[in-house]
């Protein structure tokens, strides 16, 4: 067996041919564009582009996608730090800190640390991907239903630590969140819920749609009402790269956000959106004063980002080592191999290697591309905001509604995006917070689905999410930041004083 | 699942330079043709449409939009085909959502006997039995037999009550008198990690995303479920030869346009349709997707149609579910 070293500076190599690399930039370039604009995912951009990769070579087809997939993530980022309205699904929780960041004008920064974050991410994801991916793909053989349930508990309940008002409203939304979610076809039993005949509602309500009423469309009306504050949060900009001491700040973020990302980019669906949720999550918990969080804290941005980054990034290891694909756009990619005579599976390794280590190696020159492309992009992004909002807010509006319809080429979804965007600004108006029922909306049945099958499993014996190893760590986990969470809870009055005194 | 803006763009262009040419005096196609796909852009019905679609533009002189209308499992896209002018410039793809729904929703906005007119079918793919490697059986008699050893032991993986897999393993179950426990799971890719672990034993698969995992020997293929062996796993029986007569199941695609277009209009798609099929770059590219083409003429889309629905609804009246 080789020097795994060896065999990834082979790839390098072949990576880094004039011609892959041209892919490479075409791929992170496109990536980035659709990241930027709300409602058009990597998704449908990768469907349209296959026809072309029949003409390519393998690998230039395949490093163009993967280009596309993470550069849609780090465009995504750029909307939710400026706009407040996600790009992408997994830049919903940026939005929290890097949009309050913008407001403060820190925007640049804040756009800076993201693509940083991604950019050590995605390095670190490469790494891993190299040195490791048969041992990892067991990590992924080592979960099924009574884990995935265990896992969403741990999560419905590290959403509520991202809520900053009281924990009753944090919880009250997050089960409405749920009730969202609950809407559309039972999976066991064909049964609809909460669809009152509707049969746009049949699949389920649209994520994105949810996304862009509750934040983008809910901002918008809520800006308009106060003129002044928003012309001035619209005209500060700042510096463009962040301080010496917001770099310190985010590094600690950094590293946790890489190390869950790439964990929770093993498992099937679990992916980006789960490992930003996890990686802020945890960072409100290890801060010194979590009151910070919500009013731009960078961590809250350096963490999550670089956790999506690297979940992308490991989300390949079970397509190329089991030969499944983890989600839809990964699924992409498998299509993509198959057109070109390429089954990824246990072997691909050892019978394609000169494929397997190129496209891994195309993954670190994509996210050095990345950064090479977002760093000088984020005095251009940040003009943007000198716009009138005036005519931001038509802009704004206008996209969502592109995005909206663009779901299902049907107004349905714009329709149900500003239906959101009201409700979203009666929350703002009630302080209720927006980002717990997204988490509720994806988690929660998520968390009904695999309850129900670890029970169907385990013939209806409860006992197995206790006597399963790690289902029994996650439930544990629950229960300790439960703890932490309600104990500060009771004694509130007096941590708030506290907290208040030191942040300012 | 999102779609892409870029078809509806494409529309938009498309239209704003035809309304510029005279609508008259020219005969079918005058203007764009478009196809609906009735899921999101990116599933394997999107994929192949595509794939189509290009050929047949080319076959047509006419460019043809893919449009994703997704939801309710198919039918929204399909009702908006049901209910577009029978003028050839809207048609669509359609599997066995089509009929399969009338038995899955209480109610269907469309009739597929009546507000379809078949064109032809498309593809038709086999799927494979496959098993885990620790399931002492090496063909289809030996698991039967082991099934039968132990009544609701053994669990199979579908995508879904009511899916294309849930029907394929009960008519298994059916024809075999045997009875496996039901897992539903959303999408295939957690099943299929499920079944690599050993949680669930079985599941009825795709045969290109199995290859891997079947040369690998992780799982084992038992049987194929096409009319004639699958040429990617030509060393595995199909479900016939095992000893299931008459068990033949394929995942389907077929074209189809509105009830009620003009004879004239369904000859000119049809000398698309079989172009097509003529044109060896097309051919090449349903190869590297891994599909099969099965063209076939109208007439047989419809009697394959009747005999899908023949096979499926007594299933359906077995499975007895929740009708909505």
């Amino acid at each position: 067996m080789p020097d795994v070293l060896t065999l990834f500076f082979d790839g390098l190599l072949i990576a880094g041919t004039p011609t892959n690399l041209m892919f490479c930039l075409v791929g992170a370039l496109l990536g980035t564009l659709i990241g930027v604009l709300p409602g058009i995912g990597p998704l449908a951009t990768m469907a349209l582009l296959l026809p072309v990769t029949y003409y390519l070579p393998p690998l230039a087809a395949l490093i163009m996608l993967s280009g596309i997939y993470y550069g849609a993530l780090y465009g995504g980022s750029t909307t939710a730090i400026l706009v407040n309205l996600p790009g992408e699904t997994s830049s919903v929780v940026t939005m929290i800190d890097g949009h309050a960041m913008a407001r403060r004008g820190r925007a640049g920064s804040a756009l800076a640390i993201a693509a940083i974050g991604s950019f050590f991410a995605g390095c670190v994801g490469t790494i891993l991907i190299a040195l490791f991916s048969p041992a990892l793909s067991k990590v992924a053989l080592r979960f099924s239903a009574p884990e995935y349930f265990s896992m969403m508990v741990l999560g419905l309940i590290a959403s509520v630590v991202l809520a900053q008002g009281r924990l009753l409203k944090a919880l009250a939304m997050l089960l409405l969140g749920v009730a969202l979610g609950f809407v559309g076809t039972d999976v066991n039993t064909t049964e609809q819920r909460f669809t009152f005949g509707l049969p746009e509602l049949f699949d389920g309500i649209e994520f994105v749609a949810v996304a862009m009423g509750l934040f983008g469309i809910a901002d918008v009306i809520a800006n308009l009402e106060k003129p002044e504050r928003r012309n001035q949060t619209t005209a500060v900009i700042g510096s463009l790269m962040p301080s010496l001491a917001e770099f310190r700040a985010s590094i600690g973020a950094i590293v946790r956000g890489t190390g869950l990302g790439a964990v929770l980019g093993l498992l099937p669906g679990g992916g980006a959106m789960l490992a930003s949720l996890a990686s802020y999550a945890v960072e409100k918990q290890v801060a010194r004063d979590p009151s910070r969080f919500g009013q731009g804290a960078i961590e809250g941005v350096a963490g999550p980002e670089a956790a999506n980054n690297a979940a992308a990034q490991l989300s390949f290891v079970p397509l190329l080592t089991l030969g499944i694909p983890g989600n839809p756009v990964v699924a992409m990619m498998l299509a993509a191999m198959v057109i070109h005579g390429i089954q990824p599976g246990p072997q691909v390794m050892t019978q394609r290697p000169e494929l397997f280590w190129g496209f891994v190696a195309s993954m670190w020159f994509g996210n050095l591309m990345l950064l090479i492309i977002n760093l000088p992009l984020v005095g251009i992004w940040v003009q943007l905001l000198r716009i009138p909002y005036r005519l931001l807010f038509p802009a704004i509006l206008f996209f969502c509604c592109v995005g909206a319809f663009s779901l299902n080429n049907s107004v349905f979804e714009v329709g149900l995006a500003i239906a959101f965007g009201v409700l979203g600004f009666v929350f703002i108006k009630l302080k209720l917070e927006a980002a717990p029922l997204l988490l509720g909306f994806v988690l929660g049945p998520a968390l009904e689905e695999n309850l129900r099958r670890a029970l169907l499993i385990s013939g209806g014996d409860w006992t197995v999410f206790l006597t399963r190893p790690l289902s029994a760590v996650f439930l544990l986990i629950t229960i300790v930041m439960f703890a932490a969470m309600a104990i500060p809870a009771l004694a509130k009055r007096r941590t708030e004083t506290f907290s208040q005194g030191e942040a300012s | 699942m999102r779609k892409s803006a870029l078809t509806t763009f494409a529309l938009a262009i498309a239209a704003v330079t035809m309304s510029i040419v005279p609508a008259a005096a020219q005969s079918y196609p005058t203007k764009p043709i478009r196809i609906i796909v009735p899921f999101p852009a990116g599933g394997s019905a999107d994929i192949q449409t595509r794939a189509f679609a290009d050929a047949f533009a080319v076959a047509m002189g006419q460019p043809v939009v893919v449009d994703n209308r997704g939801g309710a499992s198919g039918n929204i896209g399909t009702e908006a085909a049901a209910r577009a002018e029978p003028d050839g410039y809207t048609l669509l793809i359609g599997g066995s959502n089509v009929i399969n729904n009338g038995h899955l929703y209480k109610t269907v906005p469309y009739d597929w006997k009546k507000d379809l007119t078949p064109l032809g079918l498309m593809f038709s793919n086999s799927n494979v039995l496959i098993v885990n490697k620790d399931v002492p059986a090496a063909n289809v008699k030996e698991f039967v037999e082991l099934l039968r050893a132990s009544p609701g032991k053994y669990k199979y993986g579908t995508t879904g009550a009511g899916g294309s897999t849930h029907l394929s393993t009960v008519l298994f179950m059916d024809m075999t008198k045997t009875d496996m426990l039901h897992i539903p799971y959303k999408g295939d890719s957690q099943a299929q990690t499920d079944l690599l672990s050993g949680e669930i034993q079985t599941i009825f698969n795709g045969i290109s995303p199995s290859i891997a995992n079947i040369d690998a020997k992780e799982w084992k293929a038992l049987a194929t479920t096409g009319a004639k062996r699958s040429a990617k796993l030509n060393s595995v029986p199909t479900l016939q030869e095992s000893g299931l007569d008459g068990y033949v199941v394929v995942s389907w695609q077929g074209l189809f346009g509105p009830a009620g277009m003009p004879d004239d209009v369904v000859a000119k798609i049809r000398a698309g349709f079989d172009a097509v099929y003529k044109n060896p770059e097309a051919l090449k590219r349903f190869e590297q997707l891994g599909t099969e083409p099965a063209p076939s003429t109208p007439a047989e889309h419809a009697a394959f149609m009747a005999a899908q629905s023949e096979i499926w609804t007594p299933i359906f009246r077995k499975l007895n579910l929740t009708q909505q």
